[in-house]
């Protein structure tokens, strides 16, 4: 029991390589095939290559997600994220617009 | 902006969507038609497993947003407004033929849908000082990145 417990931390501890694309409405990052990262990156580092890359712009408040829609969080990182390897993150504007609305279906 | 380079910036950011396969089969759409200025995709709503079909005109793209209206899955017809997806909670991106806002604005005849980005949003008069000059040269509302808003719109709305 102690040493799986032992394995594990070292299992958590340790940094894995991630192979990580970044899809967008502009193109992807890379465009084919997968970035390799360390897993205790922030992931916001990979945005932000991603960001350069695309020149991409007002990218405040895009949202990042898994291939099965688990919105993923920029400060923290790769492993915290829990991010496999060989994994797309889709990654997006926010919509605008569509205001509140009462109950009578005013905004 | 003369038609021939609307039509061409169309052509290009429509190329970026058709070679981006991750993008298009993680978001469910199949691109029906892609002739400036008509882009015509199928979305499949998640939850529901509903098909519908949204038709965008971007003409005078993009010195001007797309306007977006809802198809018939077997024809050209624009669909009954009762079959437009419905409001998610607290939210009214999509709005009935005939709405009077709060302030007793009136908006025309057809359903709409209220977003940034699109053409009906920017063109009545509750949000028309909210111009889409300071939205079309960001990257987010380029074509691609737009039809992505639009569809998260209408994942997140019950249909």
């Amino acid at each position: 029991m102690g040493t799986q417990i032992q394995d594990l931390c070292s299992v958590a501890t340790k940094p894995q390589i991630v192979n990580i694309q970044v899809v967008t409405g502009s193109g992807n990052y890379p465009s084919s095939g997968f970035e390799h990262y360390n897993s205790h990156e922030l992931l916001s580092t990979v945005l932000h290559q991603a960001q350069q890359h695309l020149h991409l712009q007002n990218t405040a408040g895009g949202v990042a997600k898994t291939e099965d829609d688990r919105v993923l969080n920029p400060a923290l990182t790769i492993a915290e994220n829990n991010i496999q390897d060989k994994s797309q993150i889709f990654w997006a504007p926010t919509e605008s617009g569509g205001g509140s609305f009462d109950a009578s279906g005013n905004q | 902006m003369h038609p021939e380079i609307s039509k061409s910036l169309f052509e290009d950011q429509v190329q970026k969507v058709l070679t981006n396969p991750e993008l298009i089969v993680n978001r469910g759409w199949l691109v029906l038609k892609h002739e400036y200025p008509n882009l015509v995709v199928a979305m499949r709503h998640r939850r529901s497993g509903l098909l519908r079909v949204l038709s965008l005109k971007f003409d005078g793209w993009n010195d001007q947003p797309p306007s977006l209206t809802l198809l018939r899955c077997n024809s050209e017809e624009e669909l009954p407004q009762s079959q437009w997806p419905k409001n998610p909670q607290g939210r009214t991106y999509w709005h009935p033929g005939g709405w009077v806002s709060g302030g007793g604005i009136f908006i025309p005849s057809k359903p709409f849908m209220c977003m940034i980005g699109i053409r009906e949003y920017h063109e009545h008069q509750q949000h028309v000082k909210d111009a889409w000059e300071n939205y079309k040269n960001q990257s987010s509302y380029e074509l691609g990145q737009l039809l992505i808003q639009v569809s998260e719109v209408f994942q997140k709305s019950d249909v």
